[in-house]
């Protein structure tokens, strides 16, 4: 249970970062939305979870928040990027990448298994 | 760094929490609009489009709960909250708060008093740099170094920094001021550097300046710098005369530096070339700086080698030789400081269990009454463990500020200990004047707190927890007793309470008791009329014995001639002194021994005729001295009561001849002429030792007391004798001129300190305990007044009542006293090694103390019995 919800906390905190460097400043809501979308509705999630995630990133500082307004002229709280979650976004995505990687080449059809 | 950031920010998360709350509720809210207006898009019903959105996002008031856990420190805030509530709890019952308090600061209190204490003494009695890398190394068991061994153990030993050797000797003070007499030491080149310590003005020695001829310079420490220059800097330069001899003032040390302790001033060591080749003689206290990362075992490995190596290589003088390696705070502690402070130390251990266990008892009680209110809190969804964190945390909470309490009179106890003491003990013991409250003893404190707050609580918190939580509701409103195994626990506590006091009492007892004999025993000298001065004739200007005798020969007729004196006498060592006495081997004519070990022993005194009457030691058979014993004629002796009947069992010891020193040592053999009675020279001996009295015509000795006994004050006397002595010889100053009654009081202050200190703890651990035993029975009846009232309704004589009630008090201590009373003999028995005067079967103790304490708990059980035989059975039965 534990170990699950930490692959997701990880993960989740990669998501958002990545969503809000592709998309700017960015209201909860928006964000959900965006990973659902953009997992191509394979992780169905729910969205509460990603509140304490946001609040996580803003206690360690690679976000910001702010009040703002939406398009359609409502009162949201605004998510973006600070300096060093760019750099931590840069430094996951590196991370993960290795290690897609490197699992991928363990998973890859028995090439080394003579 | 980053997590760091979060927790503050978490931290700050547990303020402003309103203003936060709105916030996540606006942002749900707004999140939840933005959904919901999305669902309709797709062409969802109002209804089904919001029911959608909660659904997707997992339950508001869930999604609130786990951003309001992270948000905050859960752990903390319920912490925070049970504090809260605890400090609610504790105001609402004050008569609870206050006597739990009072008990839990009195306990931690003089935990942390004794604590300090034992710091001080044993843990940094010197201010020195990385102390802990500090060792001293002796022969055998804390003996010095011979010269030679030193010089070697210098040249091979790896493990240390630096190694030096320094030689404690009372020093007199000539020159412009008056003469004076101070605490010196005479220090190799490389002692300060082995100390990793430095003079703050001017140098330290430098390496050649510790040999002969070059070495009449001193460093003067900062208290004698101020006396005797009135810290003034151009000190540097002058010149002091020691002995006699003149000597420059090349530094001053820092006012912390006092090693050895005590000291006015270090001069160089400088040791002649046959004095560095010396094996025979144990002379050098040796101080070592450890390597880094050398070990004192390895250092010790190290120095057991060479102590083989030169048993070897030196088998006359080395033969048999071990050093010791140990750390320097345990070479200069006194002998029996540790075990004193270690007495003390258990001493407090049990006042604070006694207090605990009281509070725990406090908390049974206060706990059946909140029956129902733990229950109402478990039908409400509180689990076992919350409940049982709640009540340990009020516990905790009790016991800090019980420790607050508790610091505050810490710092009273200790302000007791040092303004009470004579000055001139305090410079003597070796970390008196290091006595304080630092972070260490507050650490200390706190620790002992949450200690003794979760001793005191945890079981309480257990046994009302565990009732089920429909019972506590049915039970609560009605007046039934507490469960039978809380009130078994409860019963158990004050039983070890009443046991323990028991012992702590009797110990108490035996310890004042045994510093009362102490005491008392100096009235058969009758000090309080008799002046004791000093003299100490430096070698350089006094070589040949009849030089010292003509001194001391002038010296006493001038103080017996001082107005108001009766008679004046010389002497080695006054009865109840704690500076260690003069102790040798003789032999026995006719009666030769294997080789030194074997030898006879006993304590050496060199006396002037006068001083057994001065001094009031009864002659018991034989002669006392005379002034025809001289130079001249044949050598003679009185031994103590106690070496004759050992060595001369059934039997006359006047006639025979004795002689001092190893069966190998050449010397006079002493006839034995008389007899005297035993004194306690060193109280710490606990018994008087064999003695052996020379007259002082046929030994006398370089250093000596004198002593005037006086019609009126002798106080009055002080300053005549003083001049009377300078008269004879300005450059060797009297010193510790004081009235010996004085001086036996200076010598006894640490055990009467003890004793006090012993009783003070036993009084409050007996009124902790008749506290403890009066709150249970005050209990135990309160519950059972309507049982009470429904006995004497039906007829029960007041009689049986009182019995009904108080029985389960008189069982209390008996069982107390069952376990304490050989508990109390065990540890007397413990003691007797260290108490003066103390035996295991002091009646007169093991009576007393008991039956005041039996008494006191009768007291307790009995006043509340009284209570229920007064019960009204129309209030108690209504009261239903």
């Amino acid at each position: 249970m534990g170990d699950k919800a930490d692959v997701w906390q990880g993960t989740l905190a990669l998501m958002v970062l990545k969503t809000l460097q592709a998309l700017g400043p960015l209201h909860g809501y928006g964000i959900a939305r965006r990973i659902e979308q953009t997992s191509g509705d394979l992780l169905a999630v729910n969205y509460g979870t990603l509140y304490p995630a946001l609040l996580k990133l803003e206690q360690e500082g690679y976000i910001s928040s702010e009040w703002g307004t939406s398009d359609n002229n409502r009162k949201a709280k605004y998510y973006k990027l600070t300096r060093a979650g760019r750099k931590q976004l840069e430094k996951e995505a590196r991370q993960w990448e290795q290690t897609t990687e490197i699992l991928a080449r363990f998973l890859a059809p028995g090439k080394e298994s003579t | 760094m980053r997590r760091l950031r979060a927790l503050v920010a978490r931290l700050a998360g547990l303020f402003r929490k309103d203003r936060r709350e709105r916030e996540l509720a606006a942002e749900m809210e707004s999140h939840l609009r933005m959904h919901i207006e999305d669902n309709l898009r797709t062409g969802m019903s109002a209804t089904e489009a919001r029911r959608q959105a909660m659904i997707k996002l997992g339950g508001l008031e869930q999604t609130k709960e786990n951003y309001r856990d992270r948000r905050g420190l859960p752990l903390l805030e319920t912490l925070l909250q049970d504090v809260r509530y605890g400090t609610r709890m504790l105001r609402k019952s004050p008569g609870f708060t206050m006597t739990a308090l009072l008990t839990l600061a009195l306990g931690i209190g003089v935990n942390t008093a004794v604590f300090s204490l034992a710091e001080a003494f044993l843990v940094r009695p010197l201010a020195l740099p990385n102390l802990h890398r500090l060792v001293a190394i002796t022969t055998g068991q804390k003996s010095p170094m011979a010269a030679a061994d030193y010089f070697d153990g210098k040249t091979q030993g790896q493990s240390f920094e630096e190694i030096a050797a320094y030689r404690a000797s009372d020093m007199n003070l000539t020159g412009s001021d008056e003469p004076e007499r101070a605490y010196g030491a005479a220090v190799s080149a490389d002692f300060f550097a082995a100390l990793g310590i430095a003079p703050v003005l001017g140098r330290a020695f430098l390496r050649g300046e510790d040999e002969p001829g070059h070495d009449q310079m001193l460093i003067l420490s900062h208290r004698l710098w101020q006396r005797r220059f009135g810290a003034d800097p151009a000190a540097l330069g002058k010149t002091v005369n020691i002995d006699g001899k003149p000597y420059t003032v090349i530094g001053v040390m820092d006012r912390s530096v006092e090693f050895p302790v005590p000291t006015d001033l270090w001069i160089p060591l400088a040791l002649s070339p046959k004095e560095k080749a010396d094996r025979a003689v144990n002379s050098l206290h040796v101080v070592a700086r450890l390597k880094d990362g050398a070990s004192l075992t390895a250092a010790q490995a190290e120095m057991t080698l060479l102590g083989r190596q030169l048993a070897d290589v030196y088998p006359n003088t080395d033969k048999d030789r071990q050093f010791r390696v140990m750390p320097l705070v345990e070479y200069v502690e006194g002998s029996i400081t540790r075990a004193y402070t270690i007495l003390m130390l258990a001493a407090v251990g049990i006042v604070l269990l006694v207090a605990c266990a009281n509070v725990a008892n406090l908390q049974f009680t206060r706990a059946s009454s909140r029956r129902s209110e733990l229950a109402i809190r478990e039908a409400l969804g509180a689990d076992r463990a919350r409940l049982v964190r709640q009540m340990l945390t009020e516990s905790v909470l009790l016991a800090f500020l019980g420790a607050v309490a508790g610091l505050l009179f810490a710092k009273f106890c200790l302000w007791l200990c040092v303004s009470k003491m004579p000055p001139y003990v305090v410079r003597l013991w070796a970390g008196f004047d290091k006595i304080r409250l630092d972070s260490g003893a507050l650490l200390f404190t706190m620790a002992v707190a949450l200690v003794s707050g979760i001793l005191a609580g945890v079981l309480p918190a257990l046994a009302s927890s565990k009732q089920k939580a429909t019972e506590g509701l049915r039970e609560g409103g009605r007046g039934a007793t507490t469960g039978r195994g809380t009130r078994r626990l409860r019963s158990a506590f004050v039983t070890a309470q009443v046991a323990i006091a028991l012992v702590l009492v009797v110990g108490a007892a035996l310890l004042i008791k045994g510093f009362r004999q102490l005491t008392g025993s100096a009235e058969a000298y009758s000090p309080e009329h008799v002046l004791t001065l000093g003299v100490n004739l430096p070698v350089s200007k006094y070589p040949q014995p009849v030089e010292r005798l003509a001194f001391y020969r002038r010296a006493l007729a001038a103080l017996s001639s001082l107005p108001g004196a009766q008679s004046a006498a010389a002497f080695s060592c006054y009865p109840l002194s704690n500076n260690g006495t003069n102790w040798g081997y003789f032999q026995i004519l006719g009666r030769p021994a294997s080789d030194l070990r074997h030898s006879p022993w006993a304590d050496m005194q060199t006396i002037s005729p006068e001083y057994p009457r001065l001094m009031h030691v009864a002659l018991l058979a034989g002669r006392e001295f005379t002034s025809d014993d001289r130079e001249s004629t044949q050598p003679v002796a009185l031994v103590s009561q106690k070496l004759a009947q050992r060595y001369w069992p059934g039997e006359t010891a006047l006639g025979n001849q004795i002689r001092i020193g190893g069966p190998a040592d050449s010397g006079p053999w002493l006839t034995v002429v008389g007899i005297t009675a035993d004194v306690l020279y060193d109280w710490t001996n606990q018994v008087p030792q064999p003695t052996i009295y020379r007259p002082f015509t046929q030994a006398p000795q370089a250093a000596s007391l004198l002593g005037i006994r006086t019609s009126g004050d002798p106080a009055s006397l002080e300053k005549a004798a003083r001049s009377g002595i300078a008269f004879i010889d300005p450059e060797s100053p009297a010193f510790d001129v004081k009235p010996l009654d004085v001086a036996i009081h200076e010598s006894t202050v640490g055990l009467g300190y003890t004793g006090a200190m012993m009783g003070i703890l036993g009084l409050i651990t007996l009124a902790v305990a008749v506290v403890g035993i009066y709150g249970v029975m005050a209990y135990t009846v309160g519950e059972r007044t309507n049982e009470f009232g429904v006995r004497i309704a039906m007829g029960a004589q007041r009689r049986d009542i009182l019995w009904l009630a108080s029985r389960h008090g008189l069982l209390i201590s008996a069982v107390a006293f069952a376990i304490g009373m050989p508990a109390a003999i065990a540890s007397a028995r413990l003691l007797a090694g260290l108490i003066y005067g103390a035996s295991p079967g002091d009646l007169a103790v093991f009576a007393v103390v008991p039956s005041i304490l039996f008494a006191a708990v009768l007291i307790a059980a009995y006043v509340p019995a009284r209570r229920a035989i007064r019960v009204d059975p129309i209030v108690a039965l209504r009261y239903e």
